[in-house]
């Protein structure tokens, strides 16, 4: 099945990439086709240059071992640049998209699950 | 039918609407914040629809099996067989 997961809010204040992530993770396991679509304060998860204390969890090497895994992260372009999230920061195996992807999303995957602001 | 999520807690408006129309056929979870309508209400009186509660968010606000009633408790894994079984969505 193909699923995609839409967040919307900034990692560390909400629950939502956590979320996200446990359910990507489960999903993969019961052998799912899993794309997470990061659109608005969400961008805020692939910036490789944020940095957790050691004891807190790391949500952009998170991001980064998931796409490792084949889970697929696209991130809205426009929602980067408002936040001055350039493309030389993003952790790899993400990749800029933009609404036609998301379009494309909602035509093409069997489930959508969007974690609303 | 479809699978509904709440995640924001007791005082939002827009998750008891959720509650509220959802139907028999419809499977309730409740997620993050979500989880205390499961501890401070009766979930059968605000919703006709079938509630699950996340279990890991449930602990991670200090709660247990034991503080819910009227609610099935799952794992991720369980939340994805809903998302496979549930056509529908509402976030």
């Amino acid at each position: 099945m193909k699923i995609a997961i839409q967040v919307m809010v900034p990692p560390y204040t909400y629950q939502d990439l956590d979320t996200a992530i446990h359910i990507a993770e489960a999903a993969l396991k019961r052998g799912h086709e899993v794309t997470i679509f990061l659109f608005a304060d969400s961008v805020l998860s692939i910036n490789s240059k944020v940095k957790p204390i050691r004891t807190d969890r790391n949500i952009p090497e998170k991001m980064k071992e998931l796409a490792a895994k084949g889970v697929r992260i696209e991130i809205c372009g426009i929602c980067m640049d408002y936040r001055g999230v350039t493309e030389d920061m993003i952790v790899e195996g993400s990749r800029p998209s933009g609404l036609p992807e998301l379009a494309s999303l909602f035509a093409n995957c069997d489930r959508f699950i969007s974690l609303m602001a | 039918m479809a699978l509904i999520l709440v995640k924001y807690g007791v005082d939002n408006p827009a998750e008891r609407v959720k509650l509220e129309i959802a139907n028999e056929n419809d499977k309730v979870v409740l997620i993050q914040n979500g989880v205390f309508f499961a501890v401070v209400e009766d979930v059968t009186k605000l919703t006709k629809a079938e509630v699950y509660a996340l279990k890991n968010d449930l602990e991670a606000r200090g709660f247990c099996t034991a503080d819910v009633k009227n609610v099935k408790l799952i794992d991720y894994d369980g939340l994805v067989e809903l998302i496979e079984k549930e056509e529908k969505f509402i976030g």
